[in-house]
């Protein structure tokens, strides 16, 4: 639950290349920024686990309303054990955004 | 498929006579999903049957595999897990409590002494939000409690104000 309030933070989506905005801490991930996945860092330790990682995707869909809040959806959430992903785990958010993307088109 | 079948005997267990029936029917219900999925969605089912499978991958790895590959083959998108667009969640807020009682407590405590910390300083939300590094509009959604701040915030605002971060947030 505390989890979900962090990542309603996205909300107010800071756009640009990482950084903080209210009082989040993101980042693209490296190996897959470019698909519009990125990670929010939960600084809070939380049910006895640190160095949360919300793992979220944002569609390039706002071009055509930029006015619109940004369309955020989470991926996964994990507790980062290592500096760099995992190449499996790079993999499972690339399959979920796949999953997200199928979804968009059915819709 | 045969992937899809290894996985299934791994979700089920080792085959027993009891469960023989079950086993069966469920087989041939991932059996029909993945068959009547789109090239994409298998290509999906047989990365994730890979990671399964794979000796190096870890424990938090395979579950995510599963969950992943479950996913593809019976979509849900609504259950509460992974993949819900965040203004959905954010829409759940008007008929079910996202944040406990003790969490309301604390918000309202810390932005009653950060406001009246603020007024004996004369201090605005845009000094304070330079002070701490953040946006002025995130200065104000933290007082009027729209969002709720990580530990670190709070340490940094007790800070600025000359305040003690478990009086403004207590334990």
């Amino acid at each position: 639950m505390v989890l979900r309030e962090h990542a309603l933070k996205l909300r107010f989506w800071p756009g640009g290349r990482g950084g903080q905005s209210v009082d989040i801490n993101w980042d693209w991930i490296h190996a897959c920024g470019h698909l519009g996945i990125g990670e929010l860092r939960v600084e809070d330790t939380i049910g006895g686990h640190n160095n949360l990682r919300i793992i979220f995707f944002k569609p390039d869909t706002d071009k055509s309303s930029p006015d619109a809040m940004p369309l955020i959806w989470i991926l996964r959430v994990l507790q980062k054990k290592t500096q760099s992903f995992m190449q499996n785990e790079i993999v499972i958010f690339k399959a979920r955004r796949a999953l997200v993307m199928n979804y968009m088109r059915n819709q | 498929m045969g992937p899809v079948i290894d996985k299934f005997e791994r979700s089920v267990g080792p085959k027993t006579e009891r469960h023989s029936v079950e086993m069966f029917a469920e087989l041939l219900k991932w059996q029909k999903a993945y068959d009547s999925a789109s090239p994409e969605i298998r290509d999906i089912v047989d990365t994730m049957v890979h990671i399964i499978n794979d000796p190096t991958a870890d424990e938090e790895e395979r579950l995510a595999a599963i969950d992943t590959l479950e996913e593809a083959l019976f979509p849900t998108f609504t259950n509460g897990e992974y993949g819900i667009p965040l203004d959905d969640t954010f829409a759940d807020n008007k008929g079910i409590p996202l944040i406990d009682e003790a969490a309301r407590r604390n918000e309202k405590i810390f932005a009653r002494k950060v406001k009246a910390a603020m007024k004996r300083r004369g201090m605005t939300q845009a000094q304070l939000a330079k002070k701490i590094g953040i946006g002025q509009s995130a200065v104000a959604m933290l007082l009027s409690r729209t969002c709720r701040p990580q530990k670190a915030t709070v340490g940094r605002i007790a800070k600025a104000l000359d305040l003690d971060p478990n009086d403004l947030w207590p334990e």
